[in-house]
């Protein structure tokens, strides 16, 4: 088994917070795992590190045997790492097809060479088929195609974040953070949420995601990794997870532990 | 059967080439060729050209501050650099126009590619306080260096525009050089709005670190779009100077800049054809409203305050509320009437 992901000695302060703290962690290719912890345990800035909009006061960050934690966030792309956002990360005054056309910004690289900044960049939206039919894929794939000439602004919440995950999808990366994915979602689409993440799961593609909603990420995940004030507590599959006492104990209290 | 869908296919062709921007944009030559034919005089055809040199200025405006949500200032003074090195050139070197104005259309694009990449770390208001500094200093270099620039007499008179042995002399004549300039930087802007380029701009305006996260690297955009603005600014002001004839620091002042500011507001943030309108408007209206001279200018501030209470979008936004409105009224007035 392959890692994709390897995460060594990481720690980010706030101040005299520690957020995260000495977290070591790998993810094997393919794998869905979870991040779960009560609210500021650190899991969102765990993914803002992995994602690169928090830079590591320490450690290492590894994705498929290179070194990433010192380049910026824009550049993680094309490593093949994705994330999308607690609150929907969706461009408002873009169409929903716009919005998984930038997604597909680093489908092409272009660099600075005259010649492309000149022609190539404004060319390629109209004449490049190839990514064009990637994004409807994309959207299809999340079941947003009949929305595509809308406004982004214009949908709902959860088809927002529907959108979110549509637009990291169009490159094809090889590893999608999910920060609480299922945050503010009603049951049903919770469950088409559920269907997504298996689809993606099958075509190979490694999932992190955060999540408070226990059930959901006991139903899907094949190995967990629990945080509490920035350290990692326990780390195993759902059942070892659900009887270790130190999990219950940070979920529901001491006394429920000892019980 | 098949016959039938070919005709469909080339009838859905015919609508494709109809409905483009290359179209349209040829079709508005056509039509705008013909204003000269109909200009009651010689001041209304000068007017026509100023008014094409302003459309130029301020679609550069529009890259900076509609797309990318970057408030420069600085667009008077990149014109001011366009403008007076052109004339520089050609009174002082005897420089061929062409060769004058690649050089100084390029030095405003580098200066503003400079101050772009400067000013990448900084954003909204904090830019408006950069570009201010930058307009200042260009003035102030301009007012002082009387040796080269003229100082506050100004440069005069700049000569009227060659291509080889031709001269463009008459107003009409400049019109028949401008208007294809401004229609086919109007469709340069269009066509940025819909690229690759374009929508990084747009979706680093929205949601910066979700643009981040897809891999929108906002130092090299951020500078672009200023280079941009200077490379339209450096066109109008190369315009300018040679409709005008001179140049002096009054007409790149802070005014000027903030008049840009004002038409990308009120043409709805980003948007070409309400920034091209609203100039057009806005230069009919100050020219009929001559009489009320610098305290014009006041209204400027109200149209600003007012738009963004209003309607945030612009005029373009105004125009769809009203009409809405107006919709919305007929028909509730037209139910009252059956009931009776």
């Amino acid at each position: 088994m392959t890692l994709i992901l390897q995460v060594e000695r990481l720690s980010k302060s706030f101040g005299g917070m520690r957020a995260v703290n000495a977290l070591d962690f790998a993810i094997r290719r393919g794998e869905i795992r979870g991040l779960i912890g009560p609210n500021g345990s650190g899991k969102t800035t765990t993914i803002n590190l992995l994602s690169g909009l928090l830079r590591p006061d320490q450690g290492t960050i590894t994705v498929a045997g290179k070194r990433i934690d010192g380049l910026p966030a824009y550049k993680r792309a094309g490593f093949g790492v994705a994330r999308t956002f607690q609150a929907p990360a969706v461009f408002k005054d873009l169409s929903v097809f716009q919005n998984v056309l930038v997604g597909g910004h680093s489908f092409e690289s272009f660099g600075l060479k005259l010649r492309n900044v000149l022609f190539r960049q404004w060319s390629v939206l109209n004449r490049n088929a190839d990514l064009v039919q990637r994004c409807m894929r994309s959207l299809e794939f999340v079941g947003l195609d009949h929305r595509a000439p809308a406004l982004a602004g214009d949908l709902s919440y959860g088809e927002q974040k529907l959108l979110d995950l549509a637009k990291v999808l169009v490159c094809g990366p090889a590893l999608v953070l999910l920060d609480e994915p299922a945050g503010g979602l009603d049951p049903s689409q919770v469950t088409q949420l559920k269907g997504i993440v298996a689809r993606l799961r099958s075509s190979g593609t490694t999932i992190l995601f955060s999540e408070h909603n226990v059930s959901m990420i006991m139903g899907i995940c094949d190995e967990i990794t629990v945080l509490n004030f920035g350290k990692k507590i326990a780390e195993g599959p759902p059942d070892t997870i659900k009887r270790h006492p130190e999990v219950i104990a940070c979920y529901l209290g001491t006394k429920a532990a000892d019980q | 059967m098949s016959q039938s869908s070919a005709v469909a296919r080339k009838s859905a062709a015919t609508r494709a080439v109809w409905r483009s921007l290359e179209f349209r944009l040829l079709v508005l030559l056509a039509v705008l060729s013909l204003y000269p034919l109909v200009a009651p005089g010689r001041y209304e055809m000068q007017f026509a050209d100023l008014i094409l040199v302003y459309i130029v200025i301020a679609l550069g405006q529009n890259i900076v501050l509609g797309y990318s949500g970057q408030i420069s200032i600085a667009q008077s003074a990149l014109a001011a650099i366009g403008g007076y090195t052109c004339a520089l050139l050609c009174m002082k070197l005897d420089c061929p126009f062409w060769l004058a104005a690649i050089i100084s259309v390029l030095a405003s694009t580098s200066c503003a590619a400079f101050l772009g990449l400067l000013t990448s770390r900084v954003r909204t208001h904090y830019l408006l306080l950069v570009t201010i500094g930058f307009h200042i200093v260009v003035l102030l270099l301009i007012i002082n260096l009387v040796w080269l620039t003229g100082g506050p007499m100004g440069l005069y008179p700049v000569p009227k525009i060659r291509f080889g042995n031709y001269t463009v002399l008459t107003p009409s004549n400049y019109y028949y050089v401008y208007l294809p300039t401004a229609l086919l930087l109007l469709y340069f802007a269009e066509r940025i709005r819909t690229s690759r380029i374009g929508l990084a701009i747009f979706a680093l305006k929205s949601n910066e670190s979700a643009a981040l996260t897809v891999g929108v690297a906002p130092r090299y955009y951020l500078t672009l779009t200023m280079a941009l603005s200077g490379f339209y600014a450096g066109i109008g002001g190369v315009m300018f100077a040679f409709l005008v004839g001179f140049l002096g620091p009054e007409s790149f002042g802070l005014l000027s800049a903030l008049l840009y500011i004002v038409i990308v507001v009120l043409g709805g943030m980003g948007n070409n054809y309400g920034v091209v309108i609203v100039t057009v408007g806005l230069n009919l209206l100050s020219d009929h409203l001559k009489v009320l001279a610098e305290s014009w200018v006041m209204i400027y501030g109200v149209l600003i305050m007012v738009t963004i209470g209003i309607a945030p979008g612009g005029l373009p936004e105004l125009a769809t509320k009203l009409v809405r409105q107006i919709f919305r009224a007929r028909t509730s007035s037209g139910g009252v009437v059956t009931e009776a």
